[in-house]
C-alpha cells in the first residue's frame, strides 16, 4: 500500500465554523464567495442518451481541519482518515490524476503559512501548486481518455474504420480537459470522549466528515478551479472498554485500542456515506441506456468498467416530448442489477437489470440510484411464549419491535439478493402462567444473526431466512413485598418467510412469520422458548447512516 | 328472396372487406426524418434518423420494434429523395418508383440496405403520433449501402445505371487535377505538395469505385510528350488543333483546393471540389467539405473533408448528364466568319446560322456573341440524331451554304464538345 505523509491544513478558525454552518443538510452549493461554476463544454449533439462521461479526479491527500475541535486528532488519525477517504472515493467511474506527494506538500505548506484560509484561498492555491502537473496529465492523457467518449457511430466510422485513427474530435478533448476534478477531505466538529464508568466504560467518537469537490476548466491558456459542491456527513463510532487479556479490537488487520477502534469506526462509516453522497452528484452518477428488453429484465450498457455491482439498483428515466415539442424527463421505474457485464463476454459490454417498476422501452435511460447497500427494517412482531418442560405456559406470547440491519453480501459473489443480518427485537408480555402467578409479565429481547434470501416477482418481494437468535427474558416479582429482578437467557435457530411491496426503490412494506425454536436457561432447567412469531412492517435503503450497526454492536459488546 | 338473401350476403361481404380495409395500413415511413452525416465510403453513406412506431395490439409492446423499423425507412427514403443530393433525381424516376412503394418499403425489405446500426439510440421519446395514438420515437444512426440501393433500383428499371447513363452521354472521361496558383501547373502541384496527390486519390478512389472512366494527369501528359515525339521523328507537320485538343485533356475535370489549418486543440481540414466541363465551361457541381477538428495526420483530415465534398458532386454531375439525356448533349458552336464578307452578306449568314441552329436543335440553344467575326453558340443536341460532335458539324456544312449563296462550311476544330466551324467564300 503507498505510504502517505501526514499533512494536514490548519484553517481558520472563524472561517471553519461559518464553513460547518453552510451544510448541514449534507449537500451544499458552492459558497457565496466562489465565482461561478464554469459550464462544462455543450455536448455533442449526437451524443447517446444516458451515456454516462467519465471524470478525472486529483486526490489532495491533505485533511483540512475546519474548526478548532479537530486540533485535538493525532497525525495517525489523520493519516487513517485520509487513507480510508482516498480508498472509498477510488472508484472505478473515474480516472485518476495521481499528485506527488512532494507537490501535495508544497500545496499543504503554502496553505498553513496562510493567516486565514477560505474555501476560494484553497482554490487559488490549487491553481498554483497542483493544476500545472494535473495538466500535464490531461495532455498525455487526454486523447486515450477522450476515446471513451465516442459514440457508435464514431466507434464506426470511416476515421476510426479505414484510417485506424482514434475518431477523436477537438470537442471531446475539450471535454476531457474540462472534467478534471479535485477533492479534498475536510473535517469538523471532532470529539472522543470516555463515557460510562465500570464494566459501561466506553470511547465514544464523533464528526462530521467531509468532502470538497472542486473543477478545474480551461478557458484560453488559463486553467481555472473553482469550488463545485461540499458533502458532509455526520457519524459516530463506538468502543465499550474492555479490560484482561483481549482488551484490543481487531480492525483492519491490526490490533488497535478502544479509543482506537471508536475513531476507525466512526470514519469507516463516514466514508461509507461520502461514497454514496459522491455516487449522488449529477456530475458523478452513472447512467446508461436501454440496449434491449426482453420480458422484465432489460440490458444496458455499464457494466465492470464503471464499477457496477450486483442488486446496484437503478432508477428508469424516460422523456416525453409533448405537444409543444418540449421534451420532460421522468422516472418511469426502477430495476436492480442482476448480472454485471465485462468487455469479454460473448453478449458484449452489456449487463442484466430485473425491471421492478415500469416497462421501459429500448433507449430509456438507467439512472444509478446509489445506496449503502445496507437494508434497516423496522417490524411490529410478535414474541413466542415461554413454557415450562411440563408444557404449562410460564409467559404468554408477547408483542413488541424489532430493528434489522441487513448487509447485501450477495453481491460480492454476484449472487442477487443475498443478505446477512443482525437484528434487535424487544418486546414484552403481562400474560403469566397460572403456575407463576407472583410474576408481573416479562421482557423479552432479541438478538438475531441470520441470512435473508429475497426474490422479487415485479413489486413482490418473497424471502426465507435462517438464524440464530440469543433470547433473554427479564421478569420480576414482589416476593415478601421485596421486588426482585430475574434474568435469563437462552438460544436457538429460527427459520422464517416474509413476503412484501417495493413501493419505492428504497421501501419495502413486509411481513413476515418466522418459527423460533429456542430455549432458554433457568435454575430448574430449560424452558421451551419457541414458537411462531409474525411481524410485519417497512424494509427502507439508506443513502447514509450516522454509524454502522455492525460497528456498533461490535463496540457495544466489545467482541 | 334467394335474390334478397344474395344480395344480403354480398353487402354484409363488402362492408367486411371495407372493414378489412381500413385495417391496411401504407408500408411507407411514418416519420421521414434523417439528416446526412457522413460519407463512409464509396458506397455507403451514414444517416441520422428517426422512426416513429406505435404498438401494433393491446397487448403487445412492439412500438420500439416498429420505431426502429421505420427509423431504417426513413434513413432510406431519404437516401433516394431527400437531401441535395438524393438518387431519385428526376421527376420521372420519382414517378416510376411510386407505382413500386408499397412493395418496396413492406416490412423488413429495406433491412438489407442498412449496412450498419448503433447499439445506442440517440434518443428515444415517448411522443404522439399523426394518428393520436401514443408511440415510440426512436433516433439512431444508420449506414445505407447507397450502392446496392441504386443497383438494385437500375436493375428494376426505376433508374439508369452509372454505366448505361454514361454510355448514353458519350463515355466522358474525367481527369482529377489541383486548382494551380499562378506560376504553376496542376502537374507541377501534384508533384510538389504530398496532400495535393493525396486528395487526388480519394476523388480517383470514388470515380474508380463507381465506374467513371478517370484519366491520370501525369500519365496524359507523358502520352501527349510521345506522340508529339513520335511524330516530329516521322517528319510528320504539326497539328496545330490537335495539340489543342490534347492541352485541353478529358471532357470533365475536377478541380480542387483547400488547406489544412490549426485550430483549437487539433487541425481542420477545409477542401473545395467543382466540376465542370472542359470545351464548353460549364459548371457540373461545386462543393466544400470540412474535417472535424482532430489530432489526426493531415492525410486523414483531408480525406475525411473530401469524403463530404466528392460524394455530393459526383451526385450533381450526374443529374447534369441525365437533364443531358433529356434536354441533348450541350456542344459549344463558335463560327469564325473568315472570308471578306460585305454587310449584308453577314447579315444573312447569321440569320441562316440561327435558322439551321433551330432546325437541328429547336428551342434548345443559347446565343452568346454575335460579332461580325465570331458567332458563340451553346447548342443541346439530342444524341439519337447527333452521336458525335462530327455529325453536327456534318450538317451544318451540307445545309448551312443552302441557306446562303457564296459560302462555303469548313471545319477548322471539333474536340470533344468545342467545334470550331470556318464560313468563307465559296461556290
Amino acid at each position: 500500500m503507498k505510504k502517505f505523509h501526514l499533512m494536514i491544513l490548519m484553517g481558520c478558525l472563524a472561517f471553519g465554523a461559518a464553513a460547518a454552518q453552510d451544510n448541514m443538510a449534507g449537500d451544499s452549493a458552492a459558497a457565496p464567495q466562489a465565482e461561478a461554476v464554469a459550464q462544462e463544454p455543450a455536448a455533442d449533439q449526437n451524443q447517446e442518451a444516458g451515456k454516462y462521461a467519465r471524470k478525472s479526479v486529483s486526490f489532495v491527500n491533505a485533511l483540512w481541519l475546519l474548526d478548532a475541535s479537530t486540533r485535538g486528532m493525532k497525525p495517525e488519525m489523520v493519516s487513517y482518515m485520509l487513507n480510508k477517504v482516498q480508498q472509498g472515493i477510488s472508484m472505478k467511474r473515474f480516472d485518476y490524476n495521481a499528485l506527488p506527494d512532494t507537490m501535495v506538500q508544497s500545496f499543504v505548506d503554502a496553505a498553513n503559512a496562510k493567516d486565514k484560509l477560505s474555501i476560494d484561498d484553497v482554490a487559488k492555491l490549487m491553481e498554483e501548486q497542483l493544476v500545472p502537473q494535473i495538466m500535464k496529465i490531461l495532455e498525455a492523457e487526454r486523447e486515450m481518455r477522450a476515446a471513451n467518449l465516442l459514440t457508435d457511430q464514431q466507434k464506426n466510422s470511416f476515421i476510426t474504420d479505414k484510417a485506424k485513427e482514434l475518431g477523436v474530435t477537438g470537442e471531446q478533448l475539450e471535454r476531457i480537459m474540462n472534467s478534471a476534478y479535485l477533492y479534498l477531505p475536510v473535517i469538523s466538529d471532532f470529539s472522543l470522549i470516555k463515557t460510562g464508568s465500570g464494566n459501561k466504560e466506553s470511547w465514544k467518537c464523533m464528526a462530521k466528515c467531509g468532502i470538497l469537490w472542486y473543477s478545474l476548466s480551461v478557458k484560453g491558456d488559463q486553467p481555472k478551479v473553482t469550488m463545485r459542491v461540499k458533502k458532509m456527513t455526520m457519524t459516530m463510532g463506538l468502543a465499550k472498554v474492555k479490560t484482561g487479556l483481549f482488551s484490543n479490537y481487531t480492525v483492519d488487520g491490526e490490533s488497535v485500542t478502544p479509543e482506537q477502534y471508536a475513531f476507525r469506526s466512526m470514519v469507516r462509516s463516514g466514508v461509507k456515506n461520502l461514497v454514496v453522497a459522491t455516487q449522488t452528484m449529477p456530475e458523478f452518477k452513472l447512467s446508461g441506456q436501454v440496449l434491449e428488453v426482453a420480458g422484465r429484465n432489460v440490458g444496458f450498457d455499464l457494466g465492470k468498467n464503471e464499477g457496477l455491482r450486483m442488486d446496484d439498483k437503478y432508477r428508469i428515466m424516460v422523456l416525453t416530448e409533448a405537444a409543444d415539442g418540449s421534451i420532460n424527463q421522468e422516472a418511469a421505474g426502477w430495476g436492480i442489477v442482476n448480472l454485471v457485464g465485462d468487455s469479454s463476454s460473448k453478449e458484449g459490454y452489456k449487463s442484466k437489470a430485473q425491471v421492478i417498476a415500469g416497462a421501459p422501452g429500448i433507449g430509456a435511460v438507467m439512472m444509478e440510484y446509489p445506496r449503502l447497500g445496507i437494508d434497516i427494517s423496522a417490524n411490529f412482531r410478535t414474541f413466542p411464549g415461554v413454557k415450562d418442560t411440563e408444557d404449562d405456559e410460564v409467559f404468554g406470547s408477547g408483542v413488541g419491535i424489532q430493528f434489522d440491519a441487513r448487509y447485501d453480501v450477495g453481491r460480492l459473489f454476484n449472487w442477487s439478493q443475498l443478505f446477512v443480518g443482525l437484528g434487535y427485537g424487544i418486546g414484552g408480555t403481562s400474560t403469566v402462567g397460572s403456575l407463576y402467578p407472583s410474576y408481573d409479565g416479562a421482557a423479552y429481547a432479541n438478538l438475531d444473526f441470520f441470512a435473508l434470501q429475497r426474490f422479487y416477482i415485479s413489486r413482490f418481494t418473497v424471502g426465507a431466512e435462517l438464524g440464530w437468535a440469543s433470547q433473554s427474558l427479564t421478569t420480576s416479582a414482589t416476593v415478601f413485598g421485596v421486588p426482585i429482578t430475574t434474568s435469563f437467557s437462552g438460544s436457538g435457530l429460527f427459520v422464517g418467510g416474509n413476503a412484501g411491496i417495493a413501493i419505492l426503490p428504497s421501501l419495502n412494506l413486509e411481513a413476515g412469520a418466522r418459527y423460533e425454536m429456542g430455549t432458554i436457561q433457568d435454575a430448574s432447567g430449560d424452558l421451551d422458548h419457541s414458537g411462531l412469531g409474525i411481524r410485519a412492517g417497512v424494509t427502507y435503503s439508506p443513502a447514509a447512516l450516522p454509524i454502522d450497526p455492525w460497528e456498533m454492536l461490535r463496540g457495544s459488546m466489545g467482541w | 328472396m334467394r335474390v334478397k338473401c344474395a344480395l344480403a350476403g354480398l353487402a354484409v361481404a363488402s362492408v367486411a372487406m371495407l372493414g378489412l380495409a381500413k385495417d391496411v395500413v401504407s408500408s411507407m415511413p411514418l416519420s421521414n426524418q434523417a439528416t446526412f452525416v457522413e460519407s463512409y465510403s464509396p458506397a455507403e453513406v451514414t444517416i441520422k434518423a428517426t422512426g416513429l412506431g406505435g404498438k401494433t395490439g393491446f397487448f403487445k409492446n412492439d412500438a420500439d420494434k416498429n420505431a426502429i423499423l421505420d427509423m431504417r425507412k426513413s434513413a432510406v427514403f431519404f437516401v433516394m429523395f431527400l437531401g441535395t443530393d438524393p438518387v431519385l433525381k428526376t421527376p420521372e424516376e420519382k414517378a416510376k418508383f411510386e407505382s413500386i412503394q408499397e412493395n418496396f418499403f413492406l416490412g423488413e425489405n429495406v433491412n438489407k440496405y442498412i449496412s450498419w446500426e448503433a447499439d445506442r439510440v440517440l434518443t428515444a421519446l415517448q411522443t404522439t403520433l399523426p394518428d393520436g395514438k401514443k408511440g415510440s420515437k426512436i433516433t439512431k444512426m444508420v449506414r445505407v449501402n447507397k450502392k446496392l440501393l441504386t443497383d438494385d433500383l437500375a436493375a428494376q428499371g426505376i433508374m439508369m445505371s452509372q454505366g448505361d447513363l454514361a454510355s448514353a452521354i458519350g463515355n466522358p472521361f474525367i481527369m482529377v487535377i489541383p486548382d494551380a496558383p499562378k506560376g504553376q501547373t496542376p502537374l507541377d502541384v501534384l508533384d510538389k505538395n504530398p496532400l495535393a496527390k493525396h486528395s487526388a486519390a480519394v476523388i480517383e478512389s470514388y470515380l474508380t469505385a463507381r465506374k467513371y472512366d478517370v484519366q491520370v494527369p501525369q500519365a496524359s501528359d507523358q502520352l501527349n510528350e510521345q506522340v508529339k515525339m513520335q511524330t516530329g521523328l516521322k517528319g510528320v507537320e504539326e497539328d496545330v488543333g490537335f495539340q489543342l485538343a490534347m492541352a485541353i485533356g478529358s471532357d470533365v475535370y475536377i478541380v480542387y483546393a483547400g488547406q489544412v489549418q490549426a485550430s483549437g486543440m487539433g487541425r481542420k481540414a477545409s477542401l473545395s471540389c467543382k466540376a465542370y466541363e472542359t470545351t464548353t465551361a460549364r459548371l457540373l457541381g461545386t462543393e466544400t467539405g470540412y474535417s472535424q477538428v482532430r489530432t489526426s495526420p493531415d492525410e486523414v483530415l483531408i480525406e475525411e473533408a473530401m469524403n463530404d465534398a466528392v460524394d455530393k458532386v459526383l451526385e450533381r454531375l450526374r443529374a447534369y448528364w441525365q437533364d443531358d439525356l433529356k434536354k441533348g448533349l450541350q456542344y459549344k458552336l463558335v463560327f469564325k466568319l473568315t472570308g471578306d464578307f460585305d454587310e449584308d452578306q453577314i447579315t444573312d449568314i447569321q440569320d441562316a446560322v440561327t435558322d439551321q441552329i433551330e432546325e437541328m436543335c429547336g428551342k434548345n440553344y443559347k446565343e452568346n456573341v454575335v460579332s461580325d467575326k465570331t458567332m458563340d453558340y451553346l447548342i443541346w443536341a439530342k444524341k439519337d440524331e447527333y452521336s458525335t460532335a462530327s455529325k453536327i458539324e456534318r450538317k451544318l456544312r451540307k445545309e448551312l451554304p443552302e441557306k446562303v449563296d457564296g459560302i462555303k462550311v469548313q471545319k477548322i476544330s471539333t474536340n470533344r464538345k468545342l467545334l470550331i466551324i470556318g464560313i468563307k467564300e465559296g461556290a
